[in-house]
């Protein structure tokens, strides 16, 4: 698929990339020796004016030169711009120069083209860092695929794939579509996808993502989305998309770029009429080049969501910032977004001893009444049995009590199953209906656990209790910091809306700090609940993963969508899509958003304050052409530095 | 619209300058057989959909060149929505 040019057309197309640095290059080395000429003509000609003479012809001709090498593409460009009806600030310089040579100010004209080839230059240069985001993301993009078609395996282009082929991937190849395994296991890297650093082992039923690489291992997979609909591409397309869209504050700009150059040409120009001054004309116009206002708002911008980017946040366009930066409160779904939303067996208890042994005991009775169970709880209890390499025992029998629990009768002679007669693990009713008594031991016991948040299943055998079994739904790691993160970002309040029961919510919300607990809410009751908070004059953001979410993602004023484990129809909707699931990349992504804003004011307003001060000086003749230049140069590298700084940015810094 | 449209998304270097950047806008929009093309200067894309059976890539690929710039990648544009 990828073409490569001949020779020939690198080696132009390399001069033509090199072009601006060449011109810089040159039109700097010959100021710089201009000047050469003059301070040794100067330390050499006190001897007369005759020496002094003879050293300013090399110094004039090369000071031109300069001018003109810089000043022929600054033309260019202002006469293209002019044909397309466009008043740029490439016109006024061009202008400028031209009126400075003409007047015998030739290091007027070469510094005023020099400094604004070096500023393209450098635009450019920031310009190619933003894009090398999106281009090392294209770089990872799957390009060829291995399918299998009529019996056979070809290599055809990726977008190429229809759904539903077999597609076969080799250690190091990239997976070309996002689709399921059908046979094979391989560990695959996500990292671009997901920036998950450990590859993930993958086998029959997994769905895979295109863009992933393996790591060894060989897997045949079905594909599902292919070409532009899978999430690589969308996730190329987001990112692009991105790049395009301008903040309010950069729009401004934009239009206001447009009437200024004529404004500022028609004032030198009645300044002209008025004094009669050419120099005090042209300097005017010189210095009235907005060179800092204009870049002040893209650099920020664009240095600040590409470095969010490439901490795997996408923040959908610079216009969502303004709304980012102003999010008072911030929503939570719970299961999948502040938890796994996979249980996990927390505590087991044996009311017959405390060491090991019992609760192995414990573990195994429970595992063999639930292995045929589909509870997810059920789930929990038999990978933590396998975990401690324990094999259910068959059981003889085996029923579900909606509601209550599981009963099963001993196993086939096995010989802990004949003992133990009837094993029942439920909740409370479930024994109470078996008319198994609890002591009070055994229920503080429980309620303990319970007030820990953890659902708990106890365990009988032979009419009698024999233990517990605590299980939760852990908190995602760092969810335990993300109150206090978010409060540091300017978050002053948080909420939990979730589907959930009342105590496993509370619980959750007590870990981690979590002001409001809205439990047991449909997905209609959740955008309620933000249309409530939104009445109150709050700007609420929700961070959510899964189709539930959707209706609420899409009423917030900010939604957050986890990428990772999310579905594809809330991270395109979201305006801010997390690519790794750590939570402290929202706390984050709002302080980002709020500093990336409070850099382009800073910038404008030194931009505005410094144009103000140079042409009120210029005005009133304290303020010459090139120390004006130096000044407004200067100012520029100012903003561009001040917008950079963004690239360096750290999480856990305050807003 | 039963004609067939190939949407891509053609990666640019040295796209460096607006005007140059609107130039193979206009440009592309006039080969035979193309229905958009759109260049996007801040992410360095040109955007196309056009009729295979009257345009390739290559055409594009060898216009792209003409005008100064290489093409970086080519990948499959995203689907009208």
């Amino acid at each position: 698929m990828t073409h490569t040019p001949p020779a020939v057309q690198r080696v132009r197309a390399w001069l033509v990339s090199r072009r601006e640095l060449a011109t810089v290059t040159a039109a700097g080395l010959l100021i710089a020796g201009a000047w050469g000429f003059r301070l040794v003509a100067g330390a050499a000609g006190s001897g007369g004016a005759h020496a002094g003479l003879a050293a300013r012809q090399p110094y004039t001709i090369l000071m031109t030169a300069a001018a003109v090498i810089a000043g022929i593409p600054v033309a260019h460009e202002a006469f293209t711009r002019l044909r397309a009806r466009q008043f740029s600030i490439a016109l006024l310089v061009t202008i400028a120069a031209a009126g400075a040579l003409w007047i015998g100010e030739p290091w007027e004209a070469g510094a005023v083209t020099f400094l604004f080839v070096f500023g393209g230059y450098l635009e450019s240069m920031t310009l190619a860092r933003t894009r090398a985001a999106l281009r090392g993301l294209i770089d990872l993009a799957p390009r060829t695929a291995r399918v299998l078609r009529d019996g056979e395996l070809m290599v055809i282009p990726a977008e190429e794939v229809l759904p539903g082929e077999t597609v076969v991937v080799l250690p190091g190849d990239r997976v070309p579509v996002d689709g399921r395994v059908k046979s094979g296991r391989a560990a695959l890297d996500t990292a671009a996808l997901t920036g998950e650093p450990l590859p993930v082992e993958t086998g029959p039923g997994d769905t895979v993502l295109g863009g992933s690489i393996s790591c060894g291992g060989h897997l045949e997979i079905e594909a599902v989305r292919v070409g532009p609909d899978t999430t690589f591409s969308r996730l190329i397309y987001l990112v692009a998309e991105a790049q395009e869209q301008k903040p309010k504050v950069q729009r401004l700009l934009d239009t206001f770029a447009r009437w200024y150059t004529p404004l500022v040409i028609a004032s030198s120009g009645v300044l002209l009429a008025v004094t009669r001054d050419i120099h005090l004309g042209l300097t005017f116009l010189v210095i009235a080049c907005p060179g800092a206002l204009v870049v002040a708002s893209p650099v920020a911008v664009v240095a600040g969501l590409g470095h969010a980017a490439r901490r795997g946040i996408l923040i959908k366009g610079g216009e969502r910032l303004e709304r980012i930066a102003r999010v008072d409160t911030v929503t939570f779904d719970k299961t999948g977004t502040l938890t796994r939303g996979r249980p996990v067996v927390e505590t087991v208890i044996a009311f017959g001893g405390a060491e090991d042994e019992h609760r192995v005991c414990v573990l195994a009775l429970a595992a063999a009444a639930e292995q045929r169970s589909e509870h997810h709880l059920a789930t929990a209890i038999l990978a933590h049995a396998r975990e401690h390499g324990i094999e259910p025992v068959p059981a003889a029998e085996w029923r579900l009590e909606p509601g209550l629990g599981a009963v099963a009768r001993g196993g086939d002679g096995g010989a802990a199953g004949e003992e133990m007669g009837e094993i029942l693990v439920g909740n409370r009713r479930l024994l109470a209906a078996y008319g198994i008594a609890l002591s009070a031991e055994q229920e503080a016991a429980i309620a303990a656990r319970e007030a820990m948040g953890e659902t708990v299943a106890v365990v009988a055998a032979g009419g009698q209790a024999a233990g517990l079994i605590g299980i939760t739904d852990p908190v995602r790691p760092g969810a335990d910091r993300l109150v206090a993160a978010l409060r540091k970002a300017g978050v002053r309040h948080t909420v939990m809306l979730t589907g959930d029961n009342q105590a496993a919510s509370a619980r959750v919300a007590g870990l981690m700090g979590i002001n409001e607990v809205r439990a047991g809410l449909l997905p209609a009751e959740k955008v309620a609940a933000i249309r409530e908070l939104q009445a109150q004059g709050h700007v609420v953001a929700m961070v959510g993963d899964g189709i539930n979410d959707a209706p609420a993602l899409a009423t917030a004023d900010v939604s957050v969508a986890m990428g990772a484990s999310g579905t594809q129809a809330a991270i395109e909707a979201a305006d801010v899509a997390l690519m790794t699931d750590r939570l402290e990349q929202v706390p984050y992504a709002i302080g980002l958003s709020r500093r990336i804003l409070g850099v382009v004011r800073q910038n404008v307003a030194f931009a505005v304050g410094v144009v103000v001060l140079l042409m009120a000086g210029v005005v009133g003749r304290q303020v010459h052409l090139a120390g004006g230049m130096l000044v407004h140069e200067a100012s520029v590298l100012l903003v561009i530095a001040n917008g950079m700084r963004l690239l360096g940015d750290k999480p856990g810094k305050g807003t | 619209m039963a004609a067939q449209t190939k949407a891509q998304m053609i990666m640019l270097r040295n796209l460096n300058c607006p005007v140059c950047a609107a130039k193979l806008e206009t440009a592309a929009r006039q080969l035979p057989g193309m229905k958009s093309a759109r260049v996007a200067f801040g992410s360095g894309a040109l955007h196309v959909e056009y009729d295979p059976d009257q345009l390739t890539e290559e055409r594009i690929r060898e216009l792209v060149r003409r005008t100064g710039l290489e093409v970086a990648a080519v990948m499959p544009g995203a689907r009208a929505r």
